[in-house]
């Protein structure tokens, strides 16, 4: 995936260039679902913040005189983090109203959020056991930085980076299946499977 | 090593890692939601570490506000941004229906099983043999294509066409979505609230980094913190509380005992003398001062006194380390 720069994106966004929005969102939006996660949303709840997030950032950059003072990605996640705060107020008010009311309390679904918490440790528990070269070109490649710049980088050759890399890659995603947490949650899913066939 | 090597097929003439796939799909897909979070998270980390990242929010939060009193808004804005993510949203749902079976293929092997049918109809076609029950069945499909062709010749084929990839679509939706609801239903009685008592639940979790060897102990005392630990690890939490007390007895000073006595008392759901011992641990900073103080807080969640529950989360969330997520999380929730 291309990467484009903070003021590339901003011209874009500007001439309302179509593209510009399919990469923030795939470049982007992990991030801000994490967020949403930890602060317990959904994935449903990640993409609306994302989308109002992109209208309320357009307004201002719309104005010429707007001048972007950090990264845009910092100024992105500011303003989806405001404003799932600002919806999560208003579903507490919300709840707060119904409670007063003396309606039963509706338990709020907390399955999204505990599957991905199960996920996101048991990723970063495999992740912290391969071998200190591995997680090192890892990382630059989530970080979408070319294998001739990794090898640069960490000063080795482009071939090497390239082995290293698949090695990691398939080391990290056989030891995932075999940990008993990913086992046991995959073993629930066939289950719900069969019992609904 | 090199049959893992074996399993991704590499393209050395390429310059991006683009062409690094796994020849198993069902691999591919977890490799990306591994990359996915791992991505996420290295963004957030880098947000947390921009200098600017103050001053950003101050201003932020008066765009928001604005936004939400709605003193501006153009709905040309908005309909350029819903327009792109509701095409980006049904190519989304096509690509999960599609992981979502790809994934049943492997578990079941149904490749096996349908790829052995495959060559018997390929066998079959090449004899030009087909027996009268094949031959009836060849007819039928046949005729109802042909038939659906001509249909689709005259007017009304787009709403037919429509109708079909809905009703292929929704077949597609409604196995994930049954197997989504199947999970709901399994995974319900294990869901925690915002109420302290289930958060404490959700979020509790034995203390299990334990090392043999400490370097505060004095020389008299390794077999009786061995024992001590050995019985923490195997769940004797009432052998392991006699046994670091008696630690303690001998070397008061000792903070990995005192810890980890007040993670037995725990375990035994004693929260008073959990909160008496990890008290003290937390305050003295040393090597089990975020553990402590993460411990604590659970406890405080557990005996009912959120504020200094939220105390002990915002210590926490104001220090680095490993705990600061986790607080984070859950003060989100109890705030």
């Amino acid at each position: 995936m291309k990467e484009y720069t903070d003021n590339e994106i901003i011209e874009c966004l500007r001439n309302r260039q179509s593209y510009v929005v399919h990469y923030l969102s795939d470049r982007y939006m992990p991030m801000i679902r994490l967020m949403v996660y930890q602060k317990g949303g959904s994935n449903e709840d990640a993409r609306d913040i994302f989308q109002d997030g992109l209208i309320i950032m357009l307004e201002k950059l719309d104005n010429k005189e707007f001048a972007l003072t950090c990264k845009f990605k910092t100024f992105l996640y500011c303003v989806c983090e405001n404003l799932w705060k600002s919806v999560l107020d208003k579903r507490l008010a919300a709840a707060n109203y119904i409670s007063r009311r003396s309606e039963p309390e509706t338990e709020k679904d907390f399955t999204d959020q505990i599957d991905h918490q199960m996920y996101e440790d048991i990723f970063r528990e495999v992740f912290e056991t391969l071998d200190p070269i591995g997680k090192k070109i890892l990382t630059l490649y989530w970080q979408e930085i070319s294998p001739q710049e990794i090898a640069e980088k960490l000063g080795y050759t482009y071939g090497y980076v390239r082995k290293k890399k698949c090695e990691a890659q398939s080391e990290l995603t056989e030891k995932v299946k075999k940990h008993p947490g990913y086992m046991s949650i995959r073993k629930t899913d066939i289950a719900a499977r069969e019992v609904l066939h | 090593m090199n049959n893992r090597i074996k399993n991704i097929k590499v393209n050395l003439t390429s310059e991006e890692f683009i062409n690094d796939q796994f020849s198993n799909s069902d691999d591919d897909a977890l490799f990306d939601n591994i990359g996915d979070y791992m991505t996420g998270c290295l963004d957030l980390e880098d947000i947390k570490n921009d200098p600017a990242l103050s001053a950003t929010k101050e201003v932020v939060n008066e765009m928001i506000n604005d936004y939400n009193k709605k003193l501006f808004g153009n709905g040309d804005n908005e309909k350029f941004i819903k327009e792109i993510f509701s095409g980006n949203e049904s190519e989304d749902k096509i690509s999960d229906e599609i992981r979502t079976i790809k994934q049943e293929i492997a578990e079941k092997n149904l490749d096996l099983v349908t790829s052995e049918w495959v060559s018997e109809w390929q066998a079959k076609k090449q004899t030009g043999n087909f027996d009268p029950k094949t031959q009836e069945i060849s007819n039928f499909i046949t005729g109802a294509i042909n038939s659906s062709d001509a249909e689709q010749a005259g007017p009304g084929y787009d709403g037919l066409k429509k109708r079909s990839e809905r009703t292929i679509f929704a077949k597609y939706a409604s196995l994930s979505a049954a197997a989504l609801i199947g999970v709901f239903l399994l995974i319900k009685t294990l869901l925690p609230t915002t109420d302290p008592e289930k958060l404490f639940h959700s979020f509790y979790k034995p203390f299990e980094a334990i090392s043999p060897v400490t370097r505060s102990m004095n020389n008299s005392e390794p077999d009786r913190y061995s024992s001590a630990i050995t019985s923490y690890k195997n769940g004797n939490y009432k052998g392991a509380v006699a046994g670091f007390e008696s630690v303690l007895e001998n070397d008061p000073l000792s903070e990995s005992a005192r810890f980890l006595l007040g993670m037995s008392q725990l375990a035994l759901q004693n929260y008073s003398q959990t909160i008496d011992l990890l008290t003290g641990v937390a305050n003295g900073h040393g090597e089990y001062g975020k553990e402590a103080e993460w411990y604590l807080g659970l406890s405080y969640l557990k005996t009912g006194n959120k504020a200094k529950a939220i105390d002990c989360f915002e210590y926490l969330v104001k220090s680095n380390g490993f705990y600061r997520e986790r607080a984070e999380n859950i003060l989100y929730r109890l705030k």
